[in-house]
């Protein structure tokens, strides 16, 4: 681990899906709302499972909500 | 709050309540001779005993306490008991880092049983290796959930 960061547009996804609270889509797939807080601000990257279920939350593909970059690309201002 | 920080808040308090209670009783009757003798053995194994049992009716009801004044202060109505992947998660370092300090507990009174200390000191090293383990690792959960992970 700690080769890359998963980042996420989750926070504009949840906006685009009529102002989503993160309660409701924490419901939605079975988790806490820390949780949700925690990977939204990229402190917690979700297992495959979870982050699947947000996706699907969605109704959109995984690579719309997760992207991965490299620490190389990361750490690029 | 999560259901996994409720418990951790409690499982605390609850430790650090029977670690205390146990210390108030069993020193008193140490510094009595209580633990000297032929018998000086036995007594400390009906004392462990003693803590153990203590220990999980004390826990429970610090749990259930905690659940209800919790609710009642928070005012919330419908308490979630969710407990996922990331409580797992951090539930994992704590675990890892209870058994190091209770292997530190373990080493420390192995020390002491080879250095030729009295079986008192022996056993209660690891009593309270075991509860500075409960300790740090409930510490530790509730760090990582407030910093983030």
């Amino acid at each position: 681990m700690g080769k890359g960061r998963v980042s996420n547009a989750i926070r504009r996804l949840r906006f685009e899906n009529g102002e989503m609270t993160q309660k409701q889509l924490a419901d939605k797939v079975g988790v806490t709302r820390q949780t949700i807080i925690a990977i939204e601000s990229a402190k917690y990257a979700p297992s495959l499972e979870l982050a699947f279920l947000i996706a699907e939350a969605f109704g959109r593909p995984l690579a719309d909500v997760f992207s991965f970059e490299p620490v190389e690309k990361a750490d690029k201002p | 709050m999560t259901q996994h920080q409720k418990s951790a808040i409690a499982a605390l308090i609850g430790t650090i309540l029977v670690i205390v209670i146990y210390g108030a009783i069993v020193f008193p009757l140490y510094a009595q001779g209580r633990f000297d003798g032929p018998d000086g053995a036995s007594a400390i194994g009906v004392a462990i005993l003693f803590l153990i049992g203590g220990g999980i009716v004390v826990n429970i009801v610090v749990n259930i306490l905690f659940s209800i004044l919790h609710a009642i202060a928070t005012n919330e109505p419908k308490p979630s008991f969710v407990i996922d992947e990331r409580d797992k998660a951090i539930e994992l370092r704590g675990v890892r880092l209870f058994f190091i300090v209770v292997g530190v507990g373990f080493v420390l009174s192995m020390v002491a049983l080879a250095l030729d200390q009295p079986l008192f000191l022996v056993f209660n090293l690891m009593v309270f290796g075991f509860s500075f383990g409960d300790i740090a690792s409930n510490v530790l959960k509730l760090v990582i959930h407030r910093r983030g992970f």
